[in-house]
């Protein structure tokens, strides 16, 4: 049965991967790939959250996600929740962790189960210097399995916006 | 055999591992492998925690010694993937005084312990412990591995967010320098 469950998996990974897409614009790169609900639950059993804990967002379209500086005209800054998905005209902006956090509170989740969710979401608010700072992380967006829409992030260089479009990006199921 | 018992072991591992393979080819891109330079070189705030075997290292005690403060899980892919790197740095330059402390965030000791068992070679430069994130959120980290570069007389002199690798010969060169 643990054969069986590995061989899912690791097909359902290579799934997923055919639907990662990666862009640079204007010095900076950014790459996303879709995580399937079983996967996230995986990574989150694993650092200490039950089933019933995990599952609201485990539930929502989650991606991994990787945002670099190579090479822009100075540290970029960006902020997390100003990043949203356009589904049908619709805004759906990324939520802050405290809304995950409201959600833990009444399930009591550990300590250490919130901080590996901390850190392991791309950061709420972040700056990176040119010449290679760069994290990775999830990311939910609080959308149906399933669905499909434009990403749209951004980041500011003293005070300059700037903004990348990542057009149709498909949710795992 | 339960499905939380299923997947809070082997799974769990196994996707860590495939997410690391995944993150191996977003990052393998010809990524710059610099450190920024913090300038004019800030004061590192304060730093004492315990290690793995309950010994306590205060960082003010290093002075005199180039040290690397590396904030790190053993969930977290790309600060898996550069500990080798790191580990390969600190053997060729600890009888320089260059000193590496692994701060885990929000981990235990047996989780830290049972992770650097499997390692080959398993890095033997102190791994401390920031059970609450306090020493982290004082240090103004958000996302990990962050490495911050300590010069001989307390202050930060580079940072670096997300993996390096850090025995590369610019950065051996680079941490070379401050020994001198």
């Amino acid at each position: 049965m643990m054969g069986l469950f590995k061989v899912v998996l690791f097909f359902m990974l290579l799934l997923t991967s055919v639907f990662a897409k990666k862009l640079s614009k204007d010095g900076v790169t950014f790459s996303i790939e879709p995580i399937a609900s079983l996967e996230v639950k995986a990574f989150y059993l694993g650092r200490g959250f039950s089933q019933e804990q995990i599952k609201p967002y485990s539930q929502t379209c989650v991606f991994t996600t990787f945002l670099r500086n190579d090479n822009a005209k100075g540290t970029i800054h960006f902020v997390r929740k100003n990043w949203f998905a356009l589904k049908d005209t619709k805004r759906f902006y990324i939520k802050n962790d405290d809304y995950w956090f409201k959600k833990f509170k009444k399930t009591k989740v550990k300590m250490s189960s919130k901080i590996a969710f901390e850190l392991g979401q791309i950061p709420e608010e972040q700056s990176y210097a040119t010449g290679g700072d760069w994290n990775e992380g999830m990311l939910s967006v609080d959308l149906p399995r399933g669905s499909k829409f434009d990403l749209k992030i951004n980041w500011n260089i003293k005070g300059k916006k700037y903004e990348l479009t990542i057009h149709d990006v498909k949710c795992a199921k | 055999m339960n499905l939380r018992y299923m997947m809070s072991n082997v799974p769990s591992r196994l996707v860590v591992l495939l997410l690391l393979a995944v993150f191996s080819l977003q990052a393998e891109q010809l990524a710059p492998n610099n450190l920024t330079t913090i300038s004019p070189a800030g004061k590192a705030p304060i730093l004492k925690l315990k290690t793995l075997n309950d010994e306590v290292i205060d960082l003010k005690s290093l002075k005199g010694k180039v040290v690397l403060v590396n904030f790190w899980a053993t969930w977290c892919p790309p600060c898996r993937a550069e500990i080798p790197s790191l580990y390969r740095m600190y053997k060729k330059l600890k009888n320089k005084n260059v000193v590496v402390l692994g701060v885990d965030i929000g981990e235990d000791t047996g989780t830290v312990f049972s992770y650097l068992n499997n390692l080959e070679p398993s890095p033997d430069y102190p791994i401390l412990l920031d059970a609450d994130m306090s020493t982290m959120r004082r240090w103004g980290v958000v996302g990990i591995p962050t490495t911050f570069i300590i010069n001989k007389k307390g202050k930060i002199v580079y940072k670096a967010i997300g993996g390096r690798d850090f025995d590369s010969k610019e950065l051996i060169n680079k941490i070379t320098k401050l020994t001198k």
